[in-house]
């Protein structure tokens, strides 16, 4: 009788689980999808998205300018229904989450604490789950958005600065929040394929590389996306070392600490710093700009920044396009060291793993951010849940037993 | 698995030291930063003396306490009865513009609609000057008549008030982002008799302060009224106010900063005005010849300064001739975009390019600075001297 009761109990906590998690990865895409229409041209009224439907629009505003109140439930009851209860990783999710609070009391940033409460939440959750739906939900928003600006349903905006050729946004605000997507897109469709990625998909992703060039002149994430190719064809090969491992590895603090190093000692009277500048659209001069007037504080600052986006090249520009910058001056050194720290412990354990292509994604990513804001996007990049998502060939093995169980049994 | 294990050590020890060298140097340079910024306010103030109370409640007590500071004709703590600061906080441009329809530009006090603190040090500038010059004269004209002693206190209502002087009250503390406004009519026993004087008060939070020294009406007169008064002797009015009163010190003296070279002192400059501090700007400003004191000289060189960074402010951030021309069109319904249009947290967005200069006299210099905002370059002029230092005489757009 005992026996027969703790085996319904265990049941039902398994299914308390595996419906939290569903839950979990249901609001991650709903999150997922509310970004990504609000990098769009989708003609949408964010104050009120829902019309005259007074209820939907507060439960809206309520759950999207708000998401920590709904996020906090579903993690600490996640926490309380985790397999193996670890009083070391509560202590540190504790710990980490009073400091973002902190943080977020004084930056007024909602998104640390909203990513804070995510990676909390992904512990015993496969980071391949997340990946999964993280690249099914972009891919049919992706193709959703370029559809839409092909037939005219939504405005096709391009830029024409002189001196470069037309860029077109395919649906988006922007070319490059465009190339970005597609960007992330081709990493998870990777992490998904692993090794067993073909060469002629390679391939295809680097024609969809040339296209980005060519179409939305996205330099940065041409060269992301050639880099890709690149690893992609590395990690079939053989020529695997430990130095390389473990530079990839560093790669999100050596790339924090080489932009920001080049951003600080900038000199716009020097001539080459001038060069490298205008490379790189003048973010070394916003950056420093930035960093003079706002300075890096230990806990952030609320600031304001205007961009350009929905086809109008803004007259009043400065934007922190860089993410290191952004976490240094907007989240603040603590929270700029939190993050570069969760990215060294997914390096670390992917090493120790053996997965060589999330240590890739980590290298691409890092060297992507320096000149791009979307590390910590939820609609772009999910990476950062891998710190506490179950990954690593473990896992990978459950999932191939998994699937040969359900072949024998069909 | 012991060489993997090494790595793994030496990847995170090595990714700790980044990251914490990193941290260093983020911290190091903002300590620089820090180690570079001008004290705005004097260090040495012998004359700010603390406040003994935070305000006054009652309307009686404020003007028994002003009654006091005038007749003993201290500058000092008679400035703390005025609505200095709380202009400078809760004064709001758009109601003004939205009411009046007029935008009387450079005469009109900055606004606070958008949380300016740049604006806000412009106008405790401005309004030390004028209140200073009001109680300068209110020392003059009453201390012709000796003694003062505060016999009555009542609030100057009209007979049969209709619905159009309350909805004029409401607006006009709308503007001045006060909770209520009232003319007191003073009656003030003499050496020389009793005289009556009609003061303007308004309430912030739970505290009154001096708005004018006339009635609403006569805010433009630079005459104090005084009305020799023939009445039946009165007991002297109870307050609550005793001499020991101190109010807090709404006022501030601006330290005196300089910088060995001329292009480094004006950078600096629009460094300041980029940060919206304006008070460290104004240490640049050449404001006395030794230590600050509480006159006339002072108050008025600080506010004329305050006045030349205001228009530069306003010449960098207004829009381009023919758009100031659409928004005075319809001044009513634009008034909330056209205040935008000159929030100083926009100065995040001019950039600077460049100094020269235009006559080098020696000991003083004319030059100037070029900025670009909203794709418009504009130069800004500048007078300055050396005095131990490079500082600014006159600034002009």
């Amino acid at each position: 009788m005992k026996m027969k009761k703790k085996k319904v109990y265990t049941k039902w906590i398994k299914s308390c689980r595996l419906f939290l998690e569903h839950v979990y990865l249901f609001f991650l895409a709903l999150f997922i999808v509310q970004e990504f229409l609000e990098y769009s041209m989708f003609p949408i009224d964010w104050k009120a998205p829902f019309g005259s439907l007074v209820i939907l629009n507060n439960l809206y505003l309520w759950l999207f300018e708000s998401p920590q109140y709904i996020l906090s439930v579903i993690v600490i009851a996640r926490i309380f229904l985790l397999k193996k209860f670890d009083w070391k990783y509560l202590l540190a999710s504790a710990g980490v989450f009073l400091c973002v609070r902190y943080a977020w009391l004084t930056n007024r940033n909602v998104n640390i604490l909203f990513f804070a409460l995510l990676i909390i939440g992904a512990k015993e959750i496969s980071f391949k789950r997340i990946v999964k739906v993280h690249l099914c939900t972009l891919g049919i928003l992706l193709a959703i958005t370029i559809s839409a600006s092909m037939i005219g349903i939504v405005d096709q905006v391009s830029y024409v600065i002189a001196g470069r050729r037309t860029r077109y946004a395919f649906g988006m605000t922007y070319p490059t929040n465009f190339a970005t997507y597609i960007f992330y897109l081709i990493l998870y469709y990777w992490y998904c394929r692993r090794e067993k990625i073909l060469y002629r998909e390679i391939a295809i992703i680097a024609a969809i590389g040339v296209s980005l060039l060519l179409l939305c002149d996205a330099r940065c994430t041409f060269i992301c996306v050639l880099l890709t190719v690149i690893a992609m064809c590395y990690c079939k090969s053989r020529w695997k070392t430990d130095m390389i491992s473990a530079l990839l590895a560093l790669s999100t603090p050596l790339a924090a600490v080489f932009w920001m190093g080049l951003t600080l000692l900038f000199d716009s009277q020097n001539n080459y710093f001038q060069k490298i500048d205008d490379l790189v659209s003048s973010r070394l001069t916003c950056g420093k700009k930035g960093a003079d007037i706002y300075g890096f504080h230990l806990w952030g600052q609320e600031i304001s920044m205007n961009g350009n986006g929905e086809g109008i090249l803004s007259k009043k520009y400065f934007f922190l396009d860089s993410s290191y910058m952004q976490f240094g001056i907007i989240y603040g050194i603590v929270i700029l060291g939190f993050i570069l720290l969760a990215f060294l412990l997914i390096g670390y354990q992917a090493r120790k793993d053996g997965e060589w292509v999330l240590l890739c994604m980590l290298a691409l990513v890092s060297i992507h951010s320096m000149i791009e804001h979307h590390m910590l996007e939820i609609s772009n990049c999910s990476l950062i849940l891998a710190v506490f998502a179950e990954r690593g060939i473990k896992t990978w093995q459950k999932e191939i037993d998994g699937e040969k169980r359900l072949s024998v049994q069909e | 698995m012991a060489k993997r294990d090494r790595w793994g050590k030496a990847i995170i020890c090595t990714g700790i030291g980044i990251i914490i060298v990193l941290m260093f140097i983020l911290w190091n340079y903002q300590w620089k930063i820090d180690q570079e910024m001008v004290i705005p306010q004097a260090e040495i103030q012998p004359e700010i003396t603390e406040g003994t109370i935070e305000g006054y409640e009652e309307e009686s007590d404020l003007i028994a306490y002003m009654i006091y500071q005038i007749e003993n004709k201290n500058l000092d703590y008679a400035l703390r009865g005025c609505a200095i600061e709380e202009l400078s906080r809760y004064f709001s441009m758009t109601y003004y513009i939205q009411y009046t329809e007029q935008y009387p530009d450079l005469s009109l006090i900055p606004p606070s609609d958008y949380g300016s603190p740049a604006y806000e040090a412009i106008t405790v500038s401005r309004l030390s000057n004028d209140y200073a010059l009001q109680l300068e004269n209110m020392f003059q004209m009453l201390g012709e008549y000796g003694h003062l002693d505060l016999w009555d206190i009542t609030e100057n209502v009209p007979e049969n008030p209709d619905g159009m002087y309350y909805i004029r009250r409401s607006e006009i503390c709308e503007i001045l982002g006060a909770r209520s406004i009232r003319e007191m009519l003073v009656v003030v026993n003499t050496d020389k008799g009793p005289v009556c004087m009609e003061w303007t008060l308004v309430r912030y939070k739970r505290f009154w302060k001096l708005l004018l020294f006339n009635p609403l009406d006569q805010y433009k007169d630079e005459k104090l009224n005084l009305v020799n008064k023939e009445i039946e002797p009165m007991p002297s009015l109870t307050v609550n106010m005793t001499e020991e009163d101190v109010l807090p010190s709404n006022y501030y003296y601006i330290n005196d900063c300089s910088e060995e070279e001329p292009e480094h002192l004006l950078r600096r400059f629009l460094y300041y005005l980029q940060r919206q501090d304006v008070w460290s700007a104004l240490t640049y400003y050449s404001l006395y010849e030794q230590n600050p004191a509480a006159d006339m000289a002072y108050f008025q060189r600080q506010s004329q300064a305050a006045l030349e960074v205001q228009n530069v402010l306003y010449r960098i951030l207004l829009p381009g001739e023919e758009k100031q021309a659409w928004y005075l069109r319809d001044l009513k319904h634009r008034a909330e975009d056209f205040v935008e249009e000159i929030s100083t947290a926009q100065m995040i967005y001019v950039d600077y390019y460049g100094f020269e200069v235009i006559e080098d006299r020696g000991n003083s210099m004319s030059c100037r600075v070029g900025c670009g905002y909203n794709r418009e370059f504009r130069w800004i002029n500048f007078e300055i001297v050396y005095k131990n230092g490079w500082k600014i005489e006159r600034i002009g757009i």
